[in-house]
């Protein structure tokens, strides 16, 4: 951390506040016997230079020291009790933090974005210091003026270092403890596992005792003369070769068992977990990220599981049995065919990160062309309605050259690399064969231990680079660990009281007191509010985008909690009632009504598993849907959802109203539902959502007024205060922000072509309703 | 990036004045605050400057603004006002929109996706972390990169070929 807040007795110590020691011999000899309370290092120099600042307040004063090549300068010098504001301002990129005395500003210091968050706390701080100076004086108090909306990143609470885009610090996880508890997902096959590795120790070893057996047929055989001993040897070899791929078979099916079997719990419990996780944890990830989770990331486990052990195992084995071997036979040779291997280490820890890095570099080109591709086929009739093929052609040729030339450099780095340990090896072969002829020939060492010496060779080159790059393979996997273990830790969303209220059976009057909400420290978007409503109630949410019509709604639903205050359910703490009891009283339309692969009618029963087919018929007929499903060919049975049936919006609005009538809710919600319609569908959605409402609470945000004509009361949501509320009428006949609003989209209606373009994007005049529907999506 | 014919600045102010350098003086008071004096000796106190195509032309059209954002005029061109007005608006810019300037990359590793980049800018020798490449790397035009680090602090690579050969290969590596 380059802030610090500790207090120094004495300016001899200034290294332990943070400060550099030139810095305290300057304050030594321009403010002796000032001592250093707080103290802020700033990146930049004025006019916007990289450059070293540290602002330090002393007892009495609030110093900015420069740093400049020739040495240290004061670019402000102000007496605490001075300082009337402290003015913190933020732009792109940088920030500056300035003093107001006697309303003139004096700079402090600027810096980067980096260092915002740390400014802004001390800023706090140094405000804090003067203000008591300040009130000895009888002066009014300093306040900090200006805050940082931009948090910046996440960063390590234990190095300070950047966090990666999955939330996890690369430097300090516990890689020990990942390892073990990856294991821990191996406990209930502990025997298999065990087994396994055995099996793959024995097989190991059963393949490095064939070339013992050839310097014995060399040796003792042929130069020795034993023809008896051969049979029996060629028997042992066959047996050998024959235990060799039966013990190969079972443990490769053993391990490829039990990896896989590893990664599909450890997939289920998290999927399982994941299904028990407020909505709070899915909003601040992105839904591929989370998937690739699921899939890729335990793979990567799996990977740990079923083939990392088993090479730790393989690898190490066969190094330590032919070197064993080696030294017992024939200790100096030994010590030859060892000459490359420090080479062989190091050229593959150096060019194979080298490697690395151009192939995710080529990985990353490959997904630009994926971009390209994305942008331009989907959004081809814009190209085209443009002429612009030919810009298309040359951006999807830059990619695409880029990617050819990163793959052709990785290709070409690598097949250096093999090559040059191809050579590496070379030359432990050619120290064994000339150490080795030689001995023959002077008659110390036997020719069947030269040759089985060069039988050994190759068989130790290779596991040695693969134990190179075992540490690389285990970061691999650790990191996709410490991503499923992320999901794993988090808390499911459970009811925090004890008692468990079940919400069948309730009326449906809701009442928030005094609700306060923010969805990140520091940015509320909910002040203050009340909101009284009766069962069976309609009350319309209205208000621009972002004002928090919706949070309202997700408070409801309780997909959050209120920071402070209360939303009681028929007088009840809503937080007393059992949480899926509750949703389970909740019915919602949205603007883009979600629905599942699978047919019409599983997705009107999705709510309800055993719903009949009269019932399916009724909803759907409630819901002004009935029509349209039996003119598809497969009507109730046709498939729908992302891979199925293309259906216009309006058709998905009215099976998802028929979904929440089959539901029968108590309370219902409506967020922007008509909004994305043609006129006529709008009326069939209306009449649906009329049968829908009746009798039950119903919120419904809208853009378009008139879709509120029913509503009993409106509510009218600004920068997170209701700023009115009352019926249509009363807030006519008020003339405040609603009179506004209505005026505003009667005007806009008198003009059809801006209320044409406003809502029915990308049609053409004189197309309506339901014949035209199918083709709309 | 290009000004295709037919559309002049004037209509792509709106109705923002399009303000004549020559006429057109800003002063910074002693309180830090910025006071603009227009033609028509109308004067603008606490006005920020705002760069409109801070990344590809960030020395040309440049917004005055209000306190409470409203637009008080376009300025085309900021070279020609009076040096006085010229250097402090330039200078109001560029701490709008603070974007040192790669000229050479010293080093750039990359560890389980988070890349640590070693740089010289015009503004001095610096170092920072990009996280996610594909959100925080924006080409604009064929050459022009801007890097937005984990903070949110922006670096630009003005054109990739007139880099060094290392530096190109780095870039072309983690870009």
């Amino acid at each position: 951390m380059r802030t610090s807040t500790t207090a120094s007795t004495d300016t001899e110590d200034i290294s332990a506040v943070g400060l550099p020691p030139e810095v305290g011999a300057w304050l030594r000899e321009h403010v002796p016997g000032e001592r250093v309370v707080l103290s802020q290092y700033a990146d930049l120099h004025g006019p916007g230079h990289f450059g070293d600042v540290w602002v330090i307040a002393t007892e009495r004063l609030l110093l900015a020291l420069r740093l400049d090549s020739d040495g240290l300068k004061c670019q402000a010098r102000i007496p605490l009790r001075e300082v009337d504001q402290l003015q913190l301002r933020e732009f792109v990129g940088n920030g500056r933090l300035d003093v107001v005395r006697d309303g003139a500003t004096e700079a402090l210091a600027r810096f980067t974005k980096s260092l915002a968050r740390d400014v802004e706390e001390t800023a706090r701080e140094f405000a804090r210091l003067a203000s008591e100076q300040r009130v000895e004086a009888g002066l009014p108090p300093a306040e900090v003026i200006g805050d940082v909306a931009d948090r910046g990143a996440a960063r390590c609470a234990v190095c300070g270092r950047v966090l990666s885009r999955e939330g996890v610090c690369t430097q300090c996880m516990d890689r020990k403890q990942l390892a073990w508890r990856m294991l821990g997902f191996v406990r209930q096959y502990a025997w298999l596992a065990v087994l396994g590795l055995g099996l793959a120790g024995l097989a190991t070893a059963v393949q490095l005792v064939r070339p013992v057996l050839s310097k014995i047929i060399i040796d003792d055989v042929i130069v020795g003369e034993r023809w008896d001993l051969l049979g029996k040897i060629i028997a042992v070899l066959a047996l050998l070769f024959a235990a060799g791929s039966a013990l190969t078979y079972v443990r490769a099916y053993l391990l490829a068992w039990l990896g896989q079997r590893v990664v599909a719990d450890v997939r289920l419990r998290t999927y399982r977990h994941l299904q028990q996780l407020a909505v709070g944890f899915y909003e601040r990830r992105q839904t591929g990220q989370l998937m690739s989770r699921l899939t890729h990331d335990t793979s990567h486990i799996q990977d740990f599981v079923a083939d990392y052990l088993q090479e730790i195992i393989v690898q190490s084995f066969t190094v330590i049995i032919i070197l064993g071997i080696m030294f017992h036979f024939e200790p100096k040779l030994a010590v030859y065919t060892l000459v490359p291997v420090p080479l062989i280490v190091l050229t593959t820890t150096m060019v194979r990160s080298r490697v690395r890095r151009y192939y995710r570099s080529a990985r990353r080109r490959m997904g630009g062309i994926h971009a390209v591709l994305a942008d331009a086929i989907p959004g081809v009739r814009v190209v085209k309605a443009f002429a612009q093929e030919e810009r298309e052609i040359e951006r999807f040729d830059l990619r695409n050259e880029g990617y050819t030339q990163t793959s052709i450099s990785a290709a070409q780095l690598r097949s250096a690399y093999m090559s040059a340990v191809a050579g590496l090896m070379g030359i432990g072969y050619l120290l064994v064969w000339y150490a080795g002829a030689k001995g023959v020939g002077a008659g110390t060492i036997q020719l069947g231990t030269l040759v089985m010496f060069t039988q050994y060779l190759w068989q130790l080159y290779g596991p040695i680079g693969a134990i190179s790059r075992l540490y690389e393979r285990f970061q691999f996997a650790a990191t996709a660990a410490e991503r499923v273990f992320e999901i794993l830790d988090t808390e499911p969303e459970v009811d925090r009281t004890r008692e468990q209220r079940s919400a069948s059976g309730v009326q449906g009057a809701v009442r928030f007191e005094h609700i306060y909400f923010s969805y990140e420290d520091g940015a509320p978007v909910l002040y203050d509010v009340e909101l009284d409503i009766a069962p069976g109630e309609m009350i319309g949410l209205v208000g621009r985008t972002g004002v928090g019509k919706t949070t309202i709604v997700n408070l409801v639903c309780r997909f959050y909690d209120p920071d402070r205050g209360t939303i009681y359910i028929d007088g009840h703490d809503l937080r007393e009632y059992d949480l899926r009891s509750w949703r389970s009283q909740i019915g919602m339309v949205l603007q883009e009504p979600f629905l599942f692969h699978g047919s019409i009618a599983e997705n009107i029963s999705y709510g309800k598993g055993e719903a009949s087919e009269d019932e399916i018929i009724a909803a759907a007929r409630a819901a002004n849907a009935h029509d349209f499903v039996m003119g598809l060919p497969d009507a109730y049975d046709s498939q729908v959802g992302e891979r199925g049936m293309r259906l216009s919006g309006g058709e998905r609005q009215r099976i998802s109203i028929a979904r929440a009538i089959l539901h029968n809710p108590r309370l219902l919600i409506f967020d922007e539902a008509t909004s994305s319609v043609d006129t006529e569908t709008e009326m069939l959605i209306q009449g649906a959502i009329q049968r829908l409402i009746s009798g039950r609470t119903t919120f419904a945000i809208a853009h378009r007024l008139s879709t509120l004509r029913y509503a009993n009361r409106i509510v009218v949501v600004e920068e997170g205060r209701i700023a009115e509320i009352g019926s249509h009428d009363e807030l006519m006949a008020r003339d405040g922000i609603y009179a506004r609003l209505v005026t505003a989209q009667t005007q806009m209606s008198i003009h059809p072509a801006v209320m044409a373009e406003e809502e029915n994007e990308g049609r053409g005049p004189g197309e309506n309703g339901e014949s035209e529907e199918e083709d709309e999506v | 990036m290009r000004s295709s014919a037919g559309v002049s600045a004037e209509s792509a102010s709106g109705s923002v004045p399009v303000l004549d350098p020559s006429e057109v003086r800003v002063r910074l008071k002693e309180d830090g605050q910025l006071e603009l004096h227009l033609a028509d000796s109308t004067v603008h106190t606490e006005v920020l400057v705002v760069p409109a195509f801070p990344i590809s032309r960030p020395n040309r059209f440049v917004y005055f603004r209000d306190k409470e954002g409203n637009e008080l005029g376009l300025l085309v061109d900021p070279k020609r006002l009076d040096r006085e007005s010229r250097e402090i608006v330039l200078a109001q810019a560029d701490q709008a929109y603070f974007m040192p300037q790669i000229t050479r990359i010293l080093r750039v590793e990359e560890r389980m996706g988070i890349a640590q980049w070693e740089v010289e800018t015009d503004r001095g020798w610096s170092s920072f972390d990009v996280v996610s490449r594909s959100e925080s790397v924006w080409f604009v035009g064929r050459n022009r990169v801007l890097i937005r680090d984990a903070d949110g602090n922006r670096y630009l690579i003005a054109d990739l070929t007139a880099l060094d050969r290392r530096s190109r290969r780095l870039a072309d590596l983690h870009l």
